[in-house]
Formats: structure tokens, sequence, C-alpha cells
């Protein structure tokens, strides 16, 4: 078992507190790429804001009454939960919800819930952060830390692709994040006129980077599973191990206590044992068919 | 002179790393280093092949003609890379546009000479040829991630 599984997390799952959503206001919605847009939460219980803490890397299910809940990572910097981030694409009913209110309108929070990057792993270590699409968000968190404390780690690298440049999130913060001491290389599958970064998949940029050490790296790596696979089978032809790696999984929570089952994934229940995992903890399962 | 700082550049790439040095030496004596500024066509699609490349810095877009489309880039190459395989294997036509977008460096190995050694010494040619396969897979494999479109709008919710 990892043991970065949240406080929360381990509480039993009969607890009240898991399951009454806190009443939070939308403070700010900022549109990112279309589709997409960062959702800035807050308690409207100074008890309930008072008390929240999270770890990069865990999620919260936002509940929109009528509707449904939806589990949706927290994206912004842990250290300011009193603006909790959430960036959200539509993808389903409360998604699409979501969209259709406006700064001041209410919604249901429980959380945070899940497992969280290893952030103590990567102190006097080498941290590539690899991650495609609406992969971004969930390690932003871990990107704040990570710059906080930027003397406690060895080179920092992004490495972020996308569909196509118009769909590349947070581009707005990332000359702050490289003055802060983060390397970025963006990548997109389907370039446009006029774009003169790279194109290819993610995995290629991870092919051909420098200035790391493999023997004293982590890797976290968000994105689509398959994308997921091939980072780590780069990674492995970089001299990278599966310990070394750490992804983050996603499956259709519900409960998110790991009592309903909806986000089993063989042994595992990606709410509670997620959805961040060690690589070589979930590797076997992620090329089941039908899982 | 310039074989030996061949040599010890071919040493360093992932293409070449791990060859013997006779190989390498072998390797050196037919290529040349080329430093090619930003924004310049180092081939085009339905060009005869003649050089290959192993890149060495900067970055070559690889474009392909569309109708009413134009020339539309379908992978960027950057340190390390293999450029322009075509000539290797064949001797036909190549298959896209390659254009600097930064000032790039690169060993040019003209593919006649190359073909030629790898014809009258097959352990050096099956080792060529061995890189060759493995760099044209993990294109092929990028291809695949590439078509797969992993990145299109999910159809359900999950966890964003």
């Amino acid at each position: 078992m990892i043991s970065n599984a949240s406080k929360m997390a381990t509480d039993s799952p009969r607890s009240p507190s898991l399951w009454v959503p806190k009443t939070v206001v939308i403070r700010k919605i900022t549109p990112e790429v279309e589709n997409v847009a960062t959702y800035h939460l807050a308690f409207t219980d100074a008890d309930a804001a008072a008390s929240y803490r999270f770890k990069p890397g865990q999620f919260n299910m936002l509940y929109m009454p009528g509707v449904g809940e939806s589990a949706i990572s927290i994206s912004g910097d842990p250290e300011s939960p009193e603006l909790l981030d959430h960036t959200i694409r539509v993808a389903g009913n409360v998604t699409r919800g979501l969209t259709q209110l406006k700064p001041g309108d209410t919604l249901g929070l429980r959380g945070p819930f899940g497992s969280s990057w290893p952030m103590g792993q990567c102190v006097g270590r080498d941290v590539l952060l690899v991650t495609g699409g609406i992969g971004l968000p969930p390690l932003r968190p871990a990107i704040y830390q990570l710059l906080k404390r930027r003397q406690d780690f060895g080179n920092l690298h992004l490495l972020y692709g996308a569909r196509s440049p118009d769909v590349l999130l947070h581009q707005n913060e990332f000359d702050d994040w490289k003055r802060s001491g983060l390397t970025i290389q963006k990548t997109v599958d389907r370039s446009v006129f006029g774009w003169k970064g790279n194109v290819g998949v993610v995995t290629l940029l991870l092919e051909r980077l420098h200035s790391f050490d493999p023997s004293n790296t982590v890797l976290f790596c968000c994105g689509p599973e398959v994308m997921m696979r091939f980072v780590a089978r780069t990674a492995f032809d970089r001299g990278l191990t599966a310990e070394q790696i750490w992804v983050s999984t996603e499956r259709n929570m519900q409960c998110a206590v790991g009592l309903c089952g909806h986000c089993q994934l063989g042994p595992q229940f990606i709410c509670k044992d997620g959805p961040v995992f060690r690589y070589d903890q979930i590797a076997p399962l992620l090329t089941v068919e039908g899982l | 002179m310039m074989a030996q700082e061949i040599q010890n550049v071919l040493q360093e790439l992932r293409f070449s790393s791990g060859l013997s040095q006779e190989d390498l030496q072998k390797l050196a004596s037919i290529s040349e280093l080329v430093e090619v500024p930003a924004s310049t066509v180092i081939f085009s699609e339905g060009d005869a092949a003649a050089d290959l490349f192993l890149l060495l810095g900067g970055r070559v877009e690889l474009c392909m003609n569309v109708p009413a489309k134009g020339c539309l880039p379908v992978l960027t190459l950057g340190a390390g890379d293999l450029l322009g395989w075509s000539p290797a294997l064949t001797s036909g036509e190549m298959t896209a546009t390659a254009t600097t977008i930064k000032d790039t460096s690169a060993v040019r190995f003209a593919a006649d000479k190359l073909q030629r050694l790898c014809e009258q010494d097959h352990d050096v040619g099956y080792e060529v040829m061995r890189r060759i396969a493995i760099a044209l897979s993990k294109r092929l494999v990028a291809t695949r991630l590439q078509v797969l479109d992993v990145f299109a709008d999910p159809m359900t919710e999950g966890k964003s």
C-alpha cells in the first residue's frame, strides 16, 4: 500500500464528514481554453475554511443539487486553500451544468479525497513532470510546492503535450514558472500554421531530454492512460525504474470513499487507494482490457 | 582531425553510442559536421533521397504537402534524432519536407556511401540498420499515439 493516502481517505467511510457536502461559493471563473475553465471556490462556513487542507494530487467531489456529483482534481496552491481552484473540462452532466453557473452561485463540496504526489521523495532529486491535455491541472499544486522550495530540488522539468496549440492550459503562468526555475517544453499532436514549437507526442520530449540524472530522478505523470504507459516505457529506456515513476489515474468516481466500486481497478479503488499510484503498483492493471 | 571530432560526437549521440571505436571510425570517415541556419529547407518532399542526418542540436520541422492546405507539420526533431531515414533504406524519394526552425547542427552521411559501407561491412551494417529500425519503431509508436488522438474530449465524467 502506498503511504501517501490522505487522512480523510483512511477515515471510516461511514463517517458523516465524508458524505455531507459543505457549501462553497464560486468567487471567480477563469476561462482557460474552449470547454475548460478554472473555478475558484471558497467555503461559506469559516470553520470549514479554517480546517480544510489538501495535498497536491488530491481531488474533491463537487455537487450540483439536482444534477449530481463529479470528482475534480484540485488545481490550486495547497498553501492558499482559502481559494480552491478546480480546472474543469466539460465532459458530462455535472461539468456541463457548471458552465451555467456564475460567480456568487454555490455548490456542494466533499473532500479532499485520495492519495497525493509524494513530494517528500523529490527532495534532493531531479523531478520530471510529464503530462498531457487536462493532466496538467492535477500537477499544478505540485508545481507550486516545488517552486516555493526550489532550492530543495535538483533540475525541474515540465514536459507538456496537448492536442493542438490552442488547448495548452495555464500558459499565462509559464513565464513565472520558468523564472522560478522550472524548465518547460511543450509539444502538440496537431500543428497549425504559425506554430513554431514542437510537434509530436510528449514521449519524444522525454526521449530527447538532457540535464537530469536517471538514477536520482522522480517522475510524476498525469494524462490519458495510454500516454502514461508509453511515458513509463520511455522512462525505462532512459534508465528510470518503476519505483521512480508515479501516475495519476482516472476512473468513474462516485462515492469517493471506496464503497461503491465504480472506480475499482482490479484490487484498487482509484478514489481511496489512488488516484496517485507508484507505477509498479498499478502497471499490470493498465493493460488489462475491460478494466 | 575532423574525422576524430566526428567520432567523438558520434560516441555521445544516443543513435551511435555503444558502437565500437572501429565502427565509429568507419562511420566518421564517411560523414561531415554541418551547421544549418534557421529557416533553411534541408530537403523537400519528392526530392531524390541523398543524405541522412543525426541531429546534434537545434530543431527541424517535418511537414507533408496536403492539397489546398499546404505543407502541414507532422513532427519536429531535435538533438539526438535521426533525420532522413529514407536514403538509408531506399534510393527513392524523400517522404517529407525538412526545414530548420532553429539554427541546427548535425552529422551528415552521404546515403550512397553509407549504403556501400553497410554492404561491404555487414557487422557495421547490422548495427546501423538495427539502430535505424529502433529509431523508426519509436517513431511508429509515437505516430500511433498521435493517430489515437488520446487528448480528444472524453465521453464521460471521471476525474478531470
